[in-house]
């Protein structure tokens, strides 16, 4: 199976002196379905449009397959592409658009018709051919691009953005069936977005932009728990970063006047660092006793959990909590609440 | 009328944005009907259709008829012909509204001076005919002016900028994701030029024709300086019978001619270009 795609120290910088990449490298293996993650103006889309041939690389060597993919032009990449647009041919059909790559590869009338039909019933639009694309709904629409797309079998996809424009209900059910299709296709998928919660729930792995630099590639669970950099843990779920320093066998926050006995994983940190401790970690008490406590300013009930903000003497933001919402008796607006920092999963996101 | 959205406009303000209208449609209706009775009269005043009789028995009419619509359809062509290339590139070009200056610059001077500009060109010891002599080319001169290809050519000059504008708006609204989707899905850029990008500005150049159409048939400056009186159109004709015979009734009768016959040409371009644009979804 092809589709494996190597990016080697890629630099773009566009008139006006805007770094959109700098220095940039990333490795794809076939089959996997890879999220470009960032907020806007990180330089993820520019990478991708690097990668489709619509810009030029300043520096760097892109590779599929360990041939170089630089000097092809963008119409003779094997590369499919889905635009945050969507970019359907107004003035043609559903299937007039699904069958657009075999008409320029001047392919037999009745391979179009079966193509076209396996692809149109491969996104659930089976029957839907002959209709224009203004009939259409949002979804079906997105189902078309991804036909018009996949058709022509490229050894990879480039989507940017794609559901963006899509209600919530919506796009977690596309969500759904884009990774569904990718496993069915088998083809390596490359998905942009700013939204963390769309990468964390449909890729394989995540590689979190900021500022035309990658700050870190990994699964959704290692970014999630081991984030490299405070941009990363902040950019990717909710979390708390506190200063901390270390003395002897304990960590110290001072911001809340806590003394700790370090934890394993934070055997080897020495001096002054700041830790990201993740809402989860956090445990609130009612009523308060002795030790630490806070007045819990903000709660938000979300069926399973029960998210919560609590304001603690010392700390200038509030500390974010999240529990099991039945076990959150007397978390209410306006309480005083004992407050518990577990340690144990916090990581360490730089030095203070 | 279209009131401002958002805003319901009072009875008052309805009233007042009516009447401008329907001043205007007054008066325009007046002007053609003024047309179409004096067509219908004889010089005595009564009702006659000799007029339409004389015209349609004419064999002069129908050759007038026929090289209007020769010079216009022509004019027409050629202004799409060379227009289409000049917006493309105008479309992508960096320094656009530069280039547009220089697109309309023919309607910076009065017709008067540009269509004498087009005599020391085109005239027989003009400086074209002068350089094809001293080419060697040609023995004798080139008679350009004077003939429909002269008129051809100062139409095509002054009116080619409404074909490029009018291109030109819907190659700048064309989403260039469209063309972008086209080269991934493995067209190279003539091709894509031709499924997708050609088919979607069609409307702009079916307007474009529309606007040089009807201005090149109804046109009176350039064919009589550059066509000459000996080949008239029904432009030229209509001038002629006002100002040099005074023959309003005639003169009538040829607006009328000149006026069905734009309309058979430009009412199913219109009618194209609606569906077209309708299809597209602008």
């Amino acid at each position: 199976m092809p589709g494996e795609l190597r990016i080697t120290g890629v630099s773009k910088r566009f008139p006006g002196g805007i770094q959109a990449l700098d220095d940039v490298s990333l490795n794809v293996a076939t089959g996997e379905f890879i999220s470009l993650l960032g907020p806007s103006g990180c330089g993820k889309t520019t990478l991708l449009r690097i990668v489709a041939g619509f810009e030029t690389a300043d520096r760097g060597e892109i590779t599929l397959d360990g041939r170089r993919l630089d000097k092809v032009p963008a119409y003779n990449r094997p590369v499919g592409m889905v635009f945050q647009n969507l970019a359907l041919f107004p003035h043609m059909s559903v299937a007039g658009n699904v069958a657009f790559s075999l008409n320029v590869k001047r392919r037999g009338r009745e391979e179009v018709r079966q193509r076209v039909d396996a692809a149109l019933a491969l996104v659930n639009l089976s029957g839907y051919g002959p209709r224009s694309i203004h009939q259409l709904s949002g979804g079906q629409r997105q189902r078309v691009a991804l036909a018009r797309a996949l058709i022509s079998r490229p050894d990879m996809l480039l989507l940017d953005e794609p559901l963006s424009a899509l209600d919530l209900k919506l796009r977690r059910q596309l969500q759904g069936e884009l990774k569904r299709l990718q496993r069915r296709t088998e083809t390596t998928f490359i998905f942009v977005t700013h939204d963390q919660e769309e990468a964390m729930a449909i890729s394989d792995r995540i590689a979190v932009f900021r500022e035309g630099v990658i700050e870190q590639v990994g699964s959704a669970q290692d970014i999630y728990r081991r984030p490299a950099s405070r941009f990363v843990a902040e950019f990717v779920g909710e979390t708390n970063v506190l200063s901390a320093w270390r003395n002897g066998e304990d960590v110290l926050l001072p911001e809340l006047g806590l003394t700790q006995r370090a934890p394993e994983s934070l055997a080897s940190v020495t001096g002054s660092f700041l830790l990201s401790i993740r809402p989860e970690n956090v445990s609130l008490a009612a009523p308060a006793g002795e030790g630490l406590s806070g007045v819990v300013r903000e709660t938000e009930f979300g069926g399973m959990t029960l998210r919560a903000v609590v304001e603690v003497p010392g700390l200038k933001s509030a500390l974010r909590a999240a529990m099991q919402a039945d076990r959150a008796t007397g978390i209410e607006i306006g309480k005083r609440v004992s407050v518990q920092v577990n340690l144990a999963s916090a990581a360490v996101v730089g030095g203070a | 009328m279209i009131a401002p959205s958002g805003l319901s406009a009072s009875p008052l303000a309805r009233l007042l944005l009516v009447t401008p209208k329907a001043l205007l449609v007054a008066i325009f209706l007046f002007a053609i009907g003024t047309v179409v009775v004096g067509s219908v009269r004889d010089n005595d005043g009564n009702f006659s259709l000799a007029l339409y009789d004389e015209l349609v028995r004419s064999n002069t009419i129908q050759i007038l008829t026929w090289r209007t619509v020769k010079v216009a359809g022509l004019t027409t062509l050629i202004c799409a012909l060379i227009g289409y290339p000049i917006a493309a590139f105008i479309a992508n070009a960096r320094r656009r509204n530069l280039l547009l200056v220089l697109v309309i610059s023919p309607w910076l001077t009065s017709v008067i001076v540009r269509t004498f500009g087009w005599i020391v060109i085109l005239g027989n010891r003009g400086l074209l005919n002068n350089l094809l002599r001293s080419l060697g080319i040609t023995d004798g001169p080139v008679r350009i002016l004077f003939t429909p290809t002269g008129t051809i050519l100062g139409l095509v000059h002054v009116l080619a900028p409404f074909m490029i504008i009018s291109i030109l708006a819907t190659l700048v609204r064309l989403d260039r994701r469209l063309a972008e989707a086209g080269m991934s899905l493995g067209a190279g850029p003539f091709e894509t030029f031709l499924r997708v990008t050609f088919p979607l500005s069609l409307p702009g150049v079916l307007s474009g024709c529309s606007i040089v159409y009807l201005l090149a048939s109804g046109a009176i400056v350039t064919p009589i300086l550059l066509g000459g009186l000996r080949d008239a159109m029904l432009g030229t004709q209509i001038f002629q019978e006002i100002f040099a015979l005074y023959n309003f009734h005639r003169a009538s009768a040829l607006a009328m001619v000149l006026l069905v016959t734009s309309l058979v040409v430009v009412i199913p371009i219109q009618w194209l270009d609606g569906r077209l644009r309708k299809l597209s979804g602008a």
